[in-house]
Formats: structure tokens, sequence, C-alpha cells
């Protein structure tokens, strides 16, 4: 199935916008490791508008945004 | 001594005195420095029966042991005072260049009482000081106030200044170093215009710090540097500012829309974020002495109605307070309001919460044209804020310029009519422009139990919600999900107690991530001599939040004002976080039993507090 990557924020800085083909059962938490983003970055996925968990499928045709939790103070 | 001097400058300004100050050398021991130091300074010394704003007050200037350190993160200070925004206990953190020279002066702080017969400044240089009269300075904005005190000492010499608006008593007034960093909260550039006191300049021509183990101290503070020069979310915030991942915040539901009412602005991420003050206005990175970080902005706008010389640009708070939170996306707006409030010397948080409020409250229709001087501010209209309502508020100016200048709270209280539905604070200080609702449910906590008021930098709570930093050798092994009450109030004991230790060590947020508890201790023996094992350096950091406690206490404060706004409780009604209860009175209830905080008067038991040795504190609050 595919899945649109919209990265927002920093992860725009290691993660394409982009269309992707995923295997059926993909989770979201395997998603955000295929990623490989560097230590720290803390991201999650939103899709929707609303956090994703890790163990949650992933849809076919999903837009998932990456969005790192690292916040400014 | 070494890392500390042992030495504080006490000047009494209506008696043009100037003596040298000794603490004994255990309150350095005990209370660390910074915050948690000028809180001891301040129950021996302070008058509690004072005003903020009179002469009795007092202000108090003070540095960690780590103030001089050629390390990165390491040269902040801490300013402290009973504060007239709120009425009790404020301390305030500050980055810049003065901690260092202060200390290579000979100096840990300075207590300052009195007002001076005529508008002054102090002039502190190597172990000496001096009181002068300088009324031709008042009235000036920061800018120039600074510019013309460089041209008379020369550029190397740092300064503290206020604006017109600490002069005029704004309750939220700042006090600036060298005219980009700020000693924001709570109003403490009040107390100093209080006094009559417009400036402090300092040089020292020492540059040398005493450590008690050099070889050590070199190879640890070579060490840390090296890791903050590596870190991946260092970098990010190097190259595009502390509001690096606005964008990512604004998705999360953490950064505040319109008063706090809305959480999700999809326009307003893209033009708000870091990457876009780099792209559009940037001319390049600036730092606190000593921090290769350099996360502070310099910009130039060439252009337009908000064009501005090349100078301090915004920073993450700023930049969300004069935009997202006043429903603007005018990145350039913003860049100008903060200059400006720079220049009056206001803090931009408060500043910027308090017109949120006025702007909810007249389009709810509780201002009326008589109370607001016929002066209507809309959502966006930033324009008019500029233009109109900062320079009103900095001079008090007409009906709203002097009501604004109070504060959103006391605002709201002489306003009535439920227009207090409209603030949003904790004890009186307006939240900061991180929305517990979306950041993370153990801010909401964190804010409503900082002595200060709604706070975020009390602890590094937010940081560890976000995943930013791990603590396993006190217990701080686990992950944190942001939105959920689960383990808040075991790691907001954590935080509170590791906040209390930087603001008292006075050491940058950002940039202290790095260190490890280990290390933190390993700082302490190495710098300042002292012989600690983790245990005892958490014993000081839970003895210092109790002692502010105990101030507070002393202020009237209990169980009841560490609370939050309704608003901040309310489920948010989009973005993210939204319908998401924050159990709010379940994790506050288990924090007080595991800081052992009586559930009605708030501070800890007569054992907790002897254990922690606070005998004497304990005999003054609770009886002999
Ligand atoms: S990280 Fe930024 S605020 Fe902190 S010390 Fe460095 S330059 Fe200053």
């Amino acid at each position: 199935m595919s899945i649109f990557l919209q990265p927002v924020g920093v992860t725009k800085n290691y993660v394409d916008t982009q269309a992707m083909e995923v295997e059926g059962n993909f989770t979201i938490g395997e998603l955000l490791e295929s990623l490989n983003l560097p230590a720290g970055i803390n991201a999650i996925a939103i899709i929707d508008g609303k956090r994703m968990p890790g163990d949650e499928p992933l849809k076919d045709g999903a837009v998932v945004k990456i969005v790192s939790l690292v916040l400014g103070g | 001594m070494t890392g500390n001097t042992g030495h504080f400058l006490r000047v009494d300004l209506t008696v043009d005195s100037i003596s040298l100050f000794e603490p004994p050398p255990n309150y350095y021991t005990r209370f660390v420095g910074g915050s948690g130091l000028a809180a001891k300074l301040f129950w021996e010394n302070g008058d509690f029966k004072a005003d903020a704003l009179s002469p009795e007050s007092l202000l108090i200037f003070a540095l960690g042991p780590f103030a001089g350190l050629r390390l990165s993160g390491a040269s902040r200070f801490s300013a402290a005072a009973r504060s007239p925004l709120t009425g009790h206990w404020a301390d305030s953190s500050c980055g810049g260049n003065f901690a260092p020279e202060l200390r290579f002066a000979g100096f840990d702080g300075i207590l300052i009482s009195g007002v001076a017969r005529v508008p002054s400044i102090l002039v502190v240089t190597d172990h000496s000081a001096r009181i002068e009269s300088s009324p031709e300075l008042w009235e000036l904005g920061v800018e120039a106030a600074t510019a013309s005190l460089k041209q008379r000492f020369g550029r190397s010499y740092k300064t503290l200044v206020i604006g017109p608006a600490g002069e005029n008593l704004v309750k939220f007034a700042c006090i600036m170093n060298d005219g980009h960093d700020a000693f924001g909260r709570a109003g403490l550039g009040a107390v100093m215009g209080s006094k009559r006191l417009k400036a402090i300049v300092l040089k020292s021509s020492n540059k040398d710090l005493l450590v008690a183990d050099q070889a050590k101290c070199r190879e640890l503070v070579t060490e840390l540097n090296n890791r903050v020069k590596e870190s991946v979310t260092l970098n990010v915030m190097k190259e595009n500012g502390t509001a690096a991942n606005l964008e990512g915040g604004v998705h999360l539901g953490d950064v505040p829309i319109r008063n706090f009412t809305s959480n999700f602005w999809e326009d307003m991420s893209d033009a708000l974020t870091g990457s876009t003050l780099s792209e559009k206005y940037l001319i390049r990175g600036a730092n606190c002495a000593f921090c290769s970080v350099a996360c502070k902005r310099i910009v130039q706008i060439d252009e337009g109605p908000f064009a501005i010389p090349k100078g301090p640009g915004p920073e993450y708070e700023t930049i969300a307070a004069f935009g997202s939170l006043l429903g603007s996306m005018d990145l350039a707006a913003v860049c100008k309001a903060g200059r400006v409030c720079n220049d009056l010397g206001m803090d931009t948080i408060s500043c910027g919460a308090t017109i949120a409020w006025v702007i909810e409250a007249s389009e709810k229709g509780h201002i009326g044209a008589d109370q607001s001087d016929g002066l209507k501010v809309k959502w966006g209209d930033i324009q008019t804020v500029i233009d109109e309502l900062l320079p009103s508020i900095a001079q008090k100016r007409g009906k709203l310029g002097a009501l604004l200048a109070e504060g959103s709270v006391a605002a709201a209280r002489r306003i009535g009519r439920n227009s207090n539905e409209y603030t949003v604070h904790s004890k009186g200080l307006e939240a900061p422009m991180h929305d517990p609702r979306g950041g993370g449910h153990g801010l909401a906590l964190t804010y409503s139990v900082s002595h200060r008021g709604a706070c975020h930098v009390s602890s590094p709570m937010l940081f560890m919600e976000m995943g930013a930093c791990y603590y396993p050798e006190i217990g701080f092994d686990y992950e944190l999900e942001p939105l959920s009450s689960e383990n808040k109030p075991e790691s907001a004991v954590v935080a509170m107690t590791l906040g209390a230790l930087e603001n008292s060590a006075c050491m940058c947020q950002f940039a202290d991530r790095e260190i490890t508890i280990p290390e933190w201790v390993q700082l302490f023996n190495v710098v300042a001599g002292l012989d600690w094992e983790i245990d005892h350096m958490m014993k000081a950091g839970r003895r210092i939040f109790y002692l502010q406690r105990l101030i507070n206490y002393r202020y009237g404060l209990r169980a009841k004002d560490d609370h939050l706004s309704p608003r901040l409780l309310t489920p948010a009604v989009d973005g993210a976080p939204e319908g998401i209860e924050i159990d709010f009175e379940k994790m506050k209830t288990k924090f007080y039993k595991l800081m052992d905080l009586d559930q009605i008067s708030g501070i800890p038991s007569k054992k907790t507090l002897q254990d922690h040795n606070l005998e004497l504190e304990a005999d003054t609050i609770l009886g002999e």
C-alpha cells in the first residue's frame, strides 16, 4: 500500500516529502524506526491532526506528518 | 573559596553606601548560588512586610558557582526580589555576558536596597564599586541608555539597564543586559526602577577563575563542550534558534493561539517558525559568553512597515507571544514588537499575554470605549500594538496604558465582570508560550508548583516530556507520554529538584541537557571544591525548593494557590490535544505526597525541613 510522508518543522532536515510504498501490516512505530532519524529528534506521527500511537497499523493512502517533540523554550 | 569568591556587594542607595558582604561559607554549599543562594540571603536580609516597590525591598543579583567557566551554558545568573507583579517570591534568569565579568571582578552578586535621591547608576570594577548620579539617562530607552553608557565607559563595559517601563513601575518591566538578554519575568525591572537605579555597568581586568581542581576541571569542561558541539538538537537550535521547531510545536498543540483559545493554525506554523526567520531576516546567531550553541538571533529587516536595523531578534517566547498568541503570523511585525519591547524594557511574555487578554476581553464586551481611550485592538493587528499599545503601557499613558501596565491578572480584577475568565496564569504570572494541553501534562503540574508562578524554566519538565533527557541515576529512566498524567508526579519531583539546582547553579537549560547526573556532581566538586555525592546534590536541590516555598508561605501563599487558570485545564477544542483532559488534581495530590507537602498549607512537615537542614527556617514558620 502507499502512504504519503510529510515532515514538519525540524524533521524536514532528515525526511523528504514523498509518497512511500509500505507493507500491508506496517505500524506507525515501524515507520518511524525506518526513517532512521538521529537520536534526540524523537519524532511522532500525526494523521488527520491526531497523534498516533506506535502500534497503530498504517492505512492505505494515509498522509503521515512526521513531527519532532523537541521544542525550544 | 573556589568557583565562588565569597564576596557580595551590598548597596544601600538611600544612604549612598556600598560595603562588602561575605555570606557564611556554608550558605554556598547548602544553597549553591543563583536562585538558591538569593533565597537564603533574602530570607536573612529581606523585609517581608515591605512592598515590592518600596525603598525597603531587596533586589538581589546572584551568580552560580560556574560563572566564569569557559563552559557552554554556564554564563547565566539570577536576579531575585519580591515581585511587584505577583506579590511573592520571584527569581529570574539572564544569559549574556554580565555573569562571568562580575565573577572576574571579584563578586558573587549584589544586594541592593533603598532608593537613590536622583536617578543613578552603579559602576563596578575590580573589587570596587561606586554609585554615580546619572539623571541624563532617565527616560532613555534601553538602546540609547546602553549606547550612552558604552560611549562614556568604553565598549567593553557590560551593562544591565532598565527602560522607561522600569522607571514607570510597569509591573512586568524587565532588566536588559547589553540590550539583548533579559531578566524578563516577574517585573524585576520595576523593582530596579523603584530604586531609581537606571543601570549597572561592569568591567574587570581579570579573566581568571579559580577552581578547586584545574586539571580535572579542564578535562570535564572540554568533554562537555565537545558534547554540546555534537548534539543534534543543539545544532538545530544553532541553525534556527529556539523557535527551530515552532512548526512542529503547532502540530503538537503546544503553541498558544489567540490567548490559548486554539491549539492549531497550520499557515501560521510555517510563517513563524525558526527556519523562516533564518531565511528572511537572520544576519547571524549570537551567544551568551563561552557558549558554542549561539541560539540567539541577530536580525535586520530592510523595508516595509516593520523595518528594523541590525540588532537582537526574537527567540521562541517572543515569537509566540507577539505572533500566534495575538493572532498574527507576521514575522516582521513580531521582530519589530520584540525590538520595541526590549527598548522599552518589558517582558515580552507578560506583555504579549496581557495584550491577548485585553483583545479577548474587548471582543467579549468587557472593556468599554471609556476604559480603552477609544482604542480597539483586534487579533492580528500588531501595527496598533507596536504604535499605540506598547508605548502607552511603558508610559502608563491613558486609561488603557495604565490598566495594562498592571499585568493581566490585576487588570482583570480592576475591570471585573468575569474578565478574569480570559487570564491565563498561575499565581499571577502569565503563562509562557507552551500550552500544557499540547506540550505535556507534566508541564501543567510544574507551572502550578513553580514558586514564581507559571514558569517553563523552573524545571526541565518540558524537555523530560519530549524525551530530550533522562536521569537514570536518580530514577528517571522511563519514557513519558506527554498527553497523559501517568508518572508525571514522580517525574515532576525529579524535575523540580533538578530545576532548583539548575537555577541555582545558573546553568542554561538548553546546553545543560547534555550533562549527566554524575557529571553535574563532578562539576560542583572540581569547581567549588565540594565533596558531594549524588545524594548531597539532590538534597541541596530539594532544600532550595523547600526554602522558596517557605518564602511564599510567609507571603501568604498556600496549597490552593498551586493552581492554573481554568483555560489551561479545559480540554483543547482543536489540534492534536483536542478533547483530552488534564488530570490536574490527581497529579498535584500525588506530587504533594511525594514531596511531603501539606495539602492545605503547601509546606513540608517540620521533620522534612529538619532533614534538609532548614531547622531555623522551620522554627520561624512553625514555631520552636
Ligand atoms: S544555549 Fe543559547 S541561551 Fe543557552 S547559554 Fe547558549 S547561547 Fe545562551
